[in-house]
Formats: C-alpha cells, sequence, structure tokens
C-alpha cells in the first residue's frame, strides 16, 4: 500500500459532553471541517464511511452516514456504516484504504462519530448475550483482571501504572480538542473511587460525545491538490484467535497484526516517531507498548518509569492525552488517532508537537474475548 | 425455579456438579463453553466432557460499581484456570479476604445473578478450597 494512499483532509470536534449537539451534528462538524481542510468538494468523494459503535443501542438510530453526508451534499455514492468496537472508526478508514486501493474509487471520506452522554445509562459490557456479561463481568473488570495478572509478573505496583493516566493528562493539557485538560497526580489516580480493583476511576478513560474524520485519496491526486500530504504506508486489520490461553498478560492479535504492519511498511519500532494507542485504561498502554514491539515482555514499566514514552522521550505515545484525557467516544475513536498522528507528522501540534516527527502510528483495540482481542487495526502514516 | 444462566454449562458428576466442556476427537481441543466445530482444526466430531471441578485462580478483580443484573456488590469476579488446562471465566464467592493469583478453587453451582424483574439466577461461581466449605454450607 505505500505510497498509493495519502490523507488529505483532518477534522474533529472538541470531545466531551456535547448536550446540545446530536450525533448528527458533531458528525456534520468533523465531516466538514475535513473536507475544507482538504479543499475538496462534495462531488469529489466517491465512497463515505460512517463509523459508531453506539448510536443503535444507545440513541435506537442507524444508517447515519446517510443522514450526515446527504447535509454535507454528498450522495449517490456507496455509503457504509460501520460497527467494529473501539476500532469502528480505525475500520471505516482501512475499508476506505481497501476501494482506494482496488481502484474502485479515487477519493474516500471516513467519519467517526459518537454520543455517549444520553439518558441511557448502561454499563458497557462485552454484550448483552455473552458469558463473561451475564457472571457479572463488565469492561473494566476485564482490564482490572489483566492489570492484577501483568503486575504481579513483573513486580510492578498500582503506583506505576497510575504514572499512564498521569502522562497522558499531562499530554492531554495541551490538546484543546481533550475532554479532560486537568492534570493529575498519582496520588490523584490513586484515591480516585475504586472501580474494578486495581483500577481506580482515574485510571480508565471517561465516556465521551464526539466526531472526527478525514478524506483520503490516490496519493499521485493528492500532490497534485497540493495539500498537506501524509501518506498512508500501511492498513491492518485483524481479528482475535479466541483460544483461552493460560495467561493474560498480551493481547496476541496486537503483536501479529503488528507484524504483518511493519512488514507492509518495510520499518520497524525502532523507525517510529510517535504513537496513538488504545489507553481504554492505565494496564492496556503498557500491555500494548510490548505488544507492538517497543519494549521486550515485561519492559514496559521500565520504557514509562523512564519518561521515554513522554513527549521530550525516545518515542511518544498519546501525545493528544489518549483515551484517557483526549476521551472516548467509541466510534469516533479510532479517527481521532489517525487527526493527532497526520497533526504531528504535518508539524501542526503545537504545544504538544513530537520534534521532527515523519513516521507515525495509530493502534486500536476492540474489545477482549476469551484471552484475546476481538479487532486490532495498525495504520503507519509517514511524510 | 429459580432461572439458569444458560442452558448445559454445567452436569451432575460422582463429585458433585461440574463445567461441561467439548474436546475435539480429531486433535484433542477442549473449549468451554462446549463448540460445535473445534477452533483449532475445524473438525465436527466434538464430545462433550467433564471439565475438571478444581484450578487457580488466573487473575480476578473486585468490582465495586453496583451492576443491575448481580445480586451483591462489591463482587469478585475471575478467570480460573482449570486443572484440565483450560481457563474460564467464573464469579469467585465466599473469600474472606481477597485471593491470591494462583489460589486453590472449587466450583459449585448456585445464584449469581438477579432478573430485570429480581428473581434469582443459578449460575455458577468458585469458592476456596479451604476455608469457604463450611462457610458455603451454612448458607
Ligand atoms: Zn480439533
Amino acid at each position: 500500500m505505500s505510497g498509493e494512499i495519502a490523507i488529505i483532509g483532518t477534522g474533529m470536534t472538541k470531545f466531551g459532553k456535547h448536550p446540545d449537539l446530536s450525533l448528527e451534528a458533531l458528525g456534520f462538524e468533523a465531516a466538514g471541517q475535513a473536507m475544507r481542510d482538504a479543499g475538496v468538494r462534495p462531488a469529489d468523494i466517491q465512497a463515505a464511511y460512517c463509523a459508531s459503535a453506539l448510536a443503535p443501542q444507545l440513541l435506537g438510530e442507524f444508517t447515519m452516514g446517510q443522514k450526515i453526508f446527504w447535509e454535507l451534499g454528498i450522495n449517490k455514492i456507496p455509503v457504509v456504516n460501520v460497527e467494529n468496537a473501539c476500532t469502528s472508526g480505525s475500520t471505516g478508514f482501512y475499508l476506505a484504504c481497501l476501494a482506494i486501493k482496488a481502484g474502485a474509487v479515487d477519493m474516500a471520506l471516513v467519519l467517526g462519530v459518537e454520543k455517549m452522554y444520553t439518558r441511557v445509562k448502561k454499563i458497557l459490557d462485552a454484550g448483552a448475550t455473552d458469558l463473561e456479561t451475564k457472571l457479572g463481568f463488565i469492561v473494566p473488570g476485564t482490564f482490572a483482571m489483566r492489570a492484577r495478572s501483568y503486575i504481579s509478573k513483573y513486580g510492578l505496583t498500582p503506583e506505576d501504572l497510575a504514572l499512564i493516566s498521569v502522562k497522558n493528562r499531562r499530554h492531554g493539557f495541551l490538546n484543546p480538542n481533550a475532554q479532560f485538560r486537568e492534570q493529575v497526580t498519582v496520588e490523584d489516580v490513586l484515591s480516585s473511587p475504586m472501580i474494578a480493583d486495581p483500577l481506580t476511576r482515574l485510571s480508565c478513560c471517561p465516556q465521551g460525545d464526539g466526531a472526527a474524520a478525514v478524506v483520503l485519496c490516490r496519493a499521485d491526486l493528492a500532490r497534485s491538490l497540493n495539500t498537506r500530504t501524509v501518506n498512508v504506508a500501511t492498513s491492518v486489520l485483524m481479528s482475535g484467535s479466541y483460544d483461552s490461553p493460560p495467561h493474560l498478560d498480551s493481547w496476541p492479535t496486537d503483536m501479529r497484526a503488528v507484524e504483518k504492519a511493519y512488514g507492509e511498511a518495510g520499518i520497524g519500532p525502532e523507525d517510529l516517531h510517535v504513537i496513538e494507542l488504545h489507553d481504554a485504561f492505565t494496564i492496556a498502554e503498557l500491555i500494548h507498548y510490548e505488544g507492538l514491539g517497543l519494549c521486550p515482555a515485561g519492559g514496559g514499566g521500565e520504557l514509562l518509569k523512564g519518561g521515554h514514552t513522554s513527549l521530550g522521550g525516545r518515542i511518544p505515545v498519546n501525545p493528544s492525552g489518549g483515551l484517557l484525557s483526549r476521551g472516548h467516544p467509541v466510534g469516533a475513536t479510532g479517527v481521532a488517532q489517525l487527526v493527532e498522528i497526520v497533526t504531528q507528522l504535518r508539524g501542526e501540534a503545537g504545544p504538544r508537537q513530537v520534534p521532527n516527527a515523519r513516521v507515525g502510528m495509530a493502534h486500536c483495540m476492540g474489545g477482549d474475548l476469551q484471552g484475546d482481542t476481538r479487532s486490532v487495526t495498525i495504520n503507519i502514516l509517514t511524510v | 425455579m429459580p432461572e439458569l444462566i444458560q442452558q448445559g454449562l454445567w452436569d451432575d458428576s460422582p463429585e458433585g456438579k461440574v463445567l461441561i466442556g467439548s474436546c475435539c476427537r480429531e486433535c484433542g481441543a477442549k473449549a468451554f463453553p462446549c463448540r460445535s466445530v473445534c477452533s483449532r482444526c475445524c473438525s465436527e466430531q466434538q464430545t462433550q466432557t467433564p471439565m475438571a471441578r478444581r484450578g487457580k485462580v488466573l487473575s480476578y478483580t473486585r468490582i465495586c460499581i453496583d451492576v443491575p443484573a448481580v445480586d451483591e456488590a462489591p463482587y469478585l469476579v475471575g478467570y480460573v484456570l482449570l486443572d484440565d488446562g483450560i481457563s474460564v471465566p467464573a464469579r469467585l464467592k465466599y473469600f474472606d479476604v481477597n485471593p491470591d493469583v494462583g489460589s486453590a478453587v472449587v466450583f459449585e453451582v448456585g445464584v449469581t445473578g438477579k432478573t430485570a424483574a429480581g428473581e434469582a439466577i443459578t449460575g455458577y461461581y468458585f469458592r476456596p478450597e479451604r476455608g469457604g466449605e463450611e462457610a458455603c454450607q451454612e448458607r
């Protein structure tokens, strides 16, 4: 895929509580921004993807893409609505890349949008009919069990885990689109209410409303459009294996997906300058460090405590603030990560800019099932 | 009759109730809950087999928020690595103190939740191998 596809426009709303904005309004704002940023017209978009993980459940809505894109003057083209848990948005991007790579379309729009602050109060679970859900498992609980396994195996402490929240809040403080812009201390994280031991409230990402969008096209067209182009080196989507391994300290699909991504992009982890990854809970970021090959098994604690993944460190992770600070409107997250990497590679990230960033990765993970993740996406972008 | 959490998860055995898993006749892969097709070799030749009643806590957490489908708060959930090598999701009950990773546990059937109407749902849980037995029988 290297060199065939380019991102030419991005847009996103601030993440947070938007009581006065509907799902359509959020999507309209982000998608419109992305098209203006790309300098394209509605008629230029030949396929469009709208990702939302929870709209049918929380809002009773469906085929949101058609409603939102129609408002933007985009019609009479293939529109696909995408649900793939937390990877919904990045799965939409993957599908758009496939369509361009196949030569079916020259230019596509990908929108991720979610509205979670609704009258329906719902605790996120693995799906109503899952045995785990019926036994009382909830999403933070599943990650808490991984946290206990990981920290007991590698001799870390809850204080070490809390440093992930502290770092990502410090980054989010610099991001005007982040939901949380207040910094926190290790003590704040540990003294916030316990959700699922050892994960406290400040160890978990918040719910949120928000939208993010990108316009992508054939790379040769991008050059003639003369915008601030970012190349897509590879886009990978992979499901899990679900064979209930007798350990909980990795997601095997991380390794499989990243191996394919590095192979296709012709790079290794040492070539990355900036990463956005799926820190839905503090522990997830540590486990993904290993999954992406940033450190050997058990080395996540050292990488974190040494400041190597902070802004200013060797390989900054989640400069946007990540899910923990930027927020996690589920369907929008995968696209928001891409928007952050594009912003970094364009050199437009302001106070949170990673100097001279030329190669970036967006990693997203959707759900946990029988010891593996349901879905992983890896997108590597370059300039 | 209280409602069952799910049909076919356990059965009677001489030792008491046991979880029922599937075992592949072609490659020997075990799974819980039962599968009709092997996830390793795709064979449809699956037999139902009783799983080990004993195992070790692989990991666990104490859920500290109210969950509507559960009859108590806070409560413990965990993954138990059964002595025959399969890990299963489970509730953990009758622990006076938090278990350690690796604690020995035993399978039991009992109330684990409630319906929207507040009626008991019978599910399964693991209790401590030592110490929990008497407490369990008193109840
Ligand atoms: Zn088999």
